[in-house]
């Protein structure tokens, strides 16, 4: 069982350094000098010189990557053009605050999909059902930001409950994090339901109800515990949506957050930002991406040894 | 037979007919409304739905519906670009997997690598080179989406071929190109069509996204997106600019989803087809 993890850790660290020669790739495809556009175009003659040294411009292209890998790997990633800072103190408070909203989301989108899919399985067919089903495939075909940008006016402006945007308190999160909770509700919604059917059709669940088990042993004993394997699996693919939306949501509620921080730099080419950032979310997502594979290769044994 | 079980799905039905009407309303735009989507008419400008202007005006005084309808020739055309570039791109790289065993590892290898970064994260580094613009948005989908294509295609094919009438056709001598058109083509056409629906349903998503923000479509183009950005600055003043700007996008998302939920389950072998639209398998294929 240990060659399951470590195999799979091995695989993982592959994967980081396959995604960073990719993301080196695609920086140094955009037009330019690339002395040039680390300094975002001012520096004088000996600035790019320098720079020009650093980057081993001069050099072969592997050479290149090696140096700018082994910076990566030291925490040197670089500094931004904007603000003349280390990129990192930029980026990981903002990193924060997007998991903060991510993670709220998130949890709100999985606890009510997950009651809204039992309920909807448990009573297949009826109107409870239909209705459940169709909020669901709603909500995953609705933009984040534009039911963010519907939630302020309503709860905002008009009721004035709930501040129109930045981070600061609970009060703050609400909006936003429902906003984000959207395209999860759904997708946990139909899945669970699913999974809540599936199992429902299977002999051990025949076999409770024959033994005697009140339904709400057999619900929760065998039913959501096997229906929650692939709502669980499936979470790793969400982080992909939720950064996907956060990037609207962030923008609409001004909320600090790095998927706000890559759209302001792109838009003031700010490429060693851009660089940094990329890279970081993409390991933090191969990085959870792992964690998930590790639980579900705990929680389900014929993975482990399949 | 399958198409008969796919018209009596009610759910397919509306899907269908939604898709349909914005297709037509994006082809038929001239003929259905008589002003200009990008003109503008200052005098009018944020005015409420009227009978004049039946979902009212933009801050130019352009006509949403007009702008409405126009937008819907963008949404196709770039989500249509998306899928397309994806879908090829991703076919290429799914058929060198599968058919030739030396080129497995590295496709696969590299796919798995493009699939590890969020496929919005790898749109927005693509724009970054390419710069901000409505077809440069879609090649950059498009690229971001390849790896979700690439895969399925791959792991399609490979079933099949080891199928048996592949293994026959094999016997008897036939050349490998027309084994791949003759019968792994036909065979992995199925999932393949399921997946694309999805994919323009999260391309129009993502498309809508990217305008928002400013890299995608430009202004003064009547893109979805755009309007959406745009409304919103006037949320106090005119809040049905923002809500009408989001409705189209909703709603089609909306279609494409029903129909990809209607035909997975139409080909999907283990049904039964009753309860066909709510069906067992009941994530979506998304892309990361």
């Amino acid at each position: 069982m240990t060659r399951f993890w470590l195999a799979r850790i091995v695989r993982t660290a592959a994967v980081l350094f396959g995604v960073s020669v990719v993301v080196f790739a695609i920086m140094r495809a955009i037009p330019g000098d690339p002395a040039v556009i680390l300094l975002g175009g001012q520096g004088t003659a000996q600035d790019l010189q320098r720079v020009r040294q650093s980057l081993g411009l001069d050099q072969p292209v592997y050479v290149q990557f090696l140096k700018w890998f082994s910076q990566i790997v030291l925490g040197n990633l670089g500094t931004s053009i904007f603000t003349g800072q280390p990129v990192l103190t930029e980026i990981v408070p903002r990193l924060w605050a997007s998991l903060e909203l991510a993670g709220f989301g998130t949890g709100i989108g999985v606890t009510i999909g997950l009651a809204l899919g039992v309920f909807a399985g448990a009573r297949s067919q009826t109107f409870f059902d239909h209705a459940a089903t169709l909020v669901a495939v709603f909500t995953i075909s609705m933009p984040a930001f534009w039911l963010g940008i519907i939630l302020i006016y309503v709860f905002s402006v008009l009721l004035g409950w709930f501040p129109t945007g930045g981070q600061g308190g609970l009060a703050s999160l609400v909006l936003p994090g429902l906003s984000i909770a959207t395209w999860t509700l759904g997708l946990v919604t139909r899945m669970t339901r699913s999974g809540v059917l599936d199992v429902l059709g299977h002999e051990y669940v025949r076999t409770a109800r024959a033994k005697g088990s009140s339904e709400s042993r057999v619900m929760y004993r065998h039913v959501l515990r096997n229906a929650l394997l692939p709502v669980i699996t499936v979470l790793g693919v969400q982080f992909g949506v939720v950064l996907s939306s956060a990037v609207g949501v962030e923008v609409v509620f001004a909320w600090p957050g790095i998927a706000r921080q890559i759209t302001q730099a792109i838009l003031e080419r700010d490429y060693p930002m851009i660089q940094a950032a990329v890279l970081i979310i993409a390991s933090v997502f191969v990085c959870s991406n792992l964690l998930v594979d590790l639980l579900v290769g705990y929680l389900d044994p014929r993975i482990r040894y399949g | 037979m399958r198409l008969r079980q796919f018209k009596r799905n009610g759910v397919a039905l509306l899907g269908s007919v939604i898709v349909g009407v914005f297709l037509i309303g994006g082809i038929a735009a001239p003929s259905i409304t008589r002003y200009d989507p990008t003109r503008m008419n200052l005098p009018d400008k944020l005015m409420p739905p009227t009978d004049r202007h039946l979902l009212g005006t933009d801050e130019l005084g352009r006509d949403l519906l007009t702008r409405i309808l126009y937008g819907a020739r963008i949404a196709f055309v770039t989500s249509g670009l998306v899928i397309a570039i994806g879908l090829t791109s991703g076919a290429a790289m799914g058929v060198l997997a599968a058919w030739y065993r030396a080129a497995d590892p590295i496709v696969s290898g590299l796919v798995e690598i493009l699939m590890s970064i969020p496929a919005i994260l790898l749109a927005l580094a693509i724009v970054t080179v390419l710069g901000p613009g409505a077809m440069k948005a879609a090649v950059a989908i498009g690229i971001a989406a390849c790896p979700n294509f690439a895969r399925l295609i791959r792991s399609t094919l490979m079933a099949v071929k080891r199928r048996e009438y592949v293994e026959a056709a094999r016997a008897v001598g036939a050349r490998d190109s027309r084994i791949i058109i003759k019968y792994l083509i036909p065979n992995s056409v199925s999932p393949i069509i399921v997946l694309a629906t999805y994919q323009m349903s999260t391309a129009l998503l993502t498309l809508a996204t990217l305008s928002f923000i400013g890299l995608g479509t430009q202004p003064p183009a009547p893109d979805w997106g755009t309007m959406l950005a745009r409304g919103r600055e006037f949320l106090q003043l005119a809040p049905y600019y923002s809500i009408v700007a989001g409705m189209p996008i909703v709603l089609l998302v909306l279609g494409f989803n029903l129909v990809g939920d209607a035909l997975r389950d139409v080909f999907d072998p283990r049904f039964t087809g009753h309860d066909a639209a709510f069906g067992a398998r009941g994530g979506a294929t998304r892309t990361g």
